[in-house]
């Protein structure tokens, strides 16, 4: 049931941002956005690594706050320069949010066959035997 | 699914709770933009001007017709107030004319000296009015539009009477109006101070700058008389 982990912690967190109301201006919130899809990326990520098990524990928790700080100054740049890189980091955070839940799609469902595959293959053997 | 790092869980766990955080903040923060009037697009804006622009007009027109209420009631009031004054001076005016209420102005004080006839009294009060007097009494006795003055004949003596009441001697005639006026009207030659004179009746005249006469409390009570219509 390591999945109720993440649930338990997201909840925890938009409980805490609920009770404590940090104010942003308002001219930051389009950064704050992109970090916030650059945070989600980074922790889908996490949860495919667990599935892979190259999870490291410093990676995600650095790739977390260090992708979302970066995409943040990354649209802050471009519109300092009036280029929107805030697209591209929608654009690219976006594909690999898709990317990272359907790796994980991927071994749950795997995960799931598998097991299922085994039964499948007990029970047809059993059918053979009598 | 190996857990090669330890203490895995708590990593996860943090970054999560980041994770909803930043959400939550996110999604506040998103409410707020959208409260906001800078971040509305112009279209918005552009109607939200013409609303409030229209509703201005409206307001501003609403404010016309209460500053316009506001005027007439005022002039109303004002109206009002001068309808009222007239009103009360009349009241006055008529009060002081029925003897309703107590007088008080510039007059004489005739103290008579000597035995006088009631009809003695009526020449006296009627000189008076005629020379202008506004009020008259004898003693107590306010002279009204319905008061009459007689007598009552006892045994042993005649008794002046004003309105059916005994007159005390001495006789006290008070009057308000101009004083000079008062005085020649009665002791103009041949007139009636000089008429009295030759019955040995004597009328001592004092003027007064002021002089006060009590009012009339029983005033009569109109059962048949009626004020006709205008149109009538």
């Amino acid at each position: 049931m390591f999945w109720l982990i993440p649930v338990f912690g997201l909840l925890i967190g938009v409980l805490i941002g609920s009770i404590v109301t940090i104010e942003i201006p308002l001219t930051m919130a389009k950064y704050l956005s992109v970090a916030v899809l650059a945070a989600l990326d980074s922790a889908l990520g996490g949860i495919r690594c667990i599935y892979e098990d190259t999870f490291n524990g410093l990676v995600l928790l650095t790739g977390f706050i260090s992708n979302a700080v970066l995409a943040a100054l990354l649209a802050f740049l471009g519109d300092q320069l009036s280029v929107d890189l805030y697209m591209a980091a929608v654009f690219v955070f976006g594909i690999r949010i898709f990317q990272n839940l359907a790796t994980i799609r991927h071994h749950i469902l795997n995960r799931f066959l598998k097991k299922h595959n085994v039964h499948a293959a007990q029970h047809k053997e059993d059918i053979q035997q009598q | 699914m190996k857990n090669k790092v330890h203490g895995w869980h708590i990593y996860l766990v943090v970054t999560f709770v980041l994770l909803g955080i930043l959400i939550s903040t996110q999604i506040h923060t998103q409410n707020r933009l959208l409260s906001d009037l800078s971040m509305q697009s112009t279209s918005d804006l552009s109607i939200m001007l013409k609303n409030l622009t229209d509703k201005r007009w409206l307001l501003t027109e609403e404010l016309e017709e209460a500053e316009h209420n506001l005027l007439t009631y005022q002039n109303d009031y004002n109206n009002d107030t001068a309808l009222l004054s007239s009103v009360e001076n009349e009241l006055n005016r008529l009060q002081l004319i029925s003897g309703a209420s107590a007088v008080k102005g510039p007059g004489i004080s005739i103290n008579v000296d000597g035995y006088l006839l009631s009809s003695d009294l009526v020449v006296i009060v009627n000189e008076l009015w005629a020379a202008g007097a506004e009020a008259v009494a004898i003693n107590d006795c306010r002279i009204t539009a319905t008061s009459g003055i007689s007598y009552v004949e006892t045994l042993d003596k005649t008794y002046l009477t004003c309105d059916g009441t005994v007159i005390q001697e001495p006789y006290e005639i008070r009057a308000i109006g101009n004083n000079a006026t008062l005085e020649k009207s009665l002791t103009m030659p041949g007139g009636i101070a000089d008429s009295l004179s030759l019955y040995q009746v004597h009328l001592n005249i004092t003027l007064h700058d002021e002089i006060v006469l009590a009012s009339q409390p029983v005033q009569p009570q109109l059962r048949y008389g009626k004020v006709p219509s205008k149109t009538e």
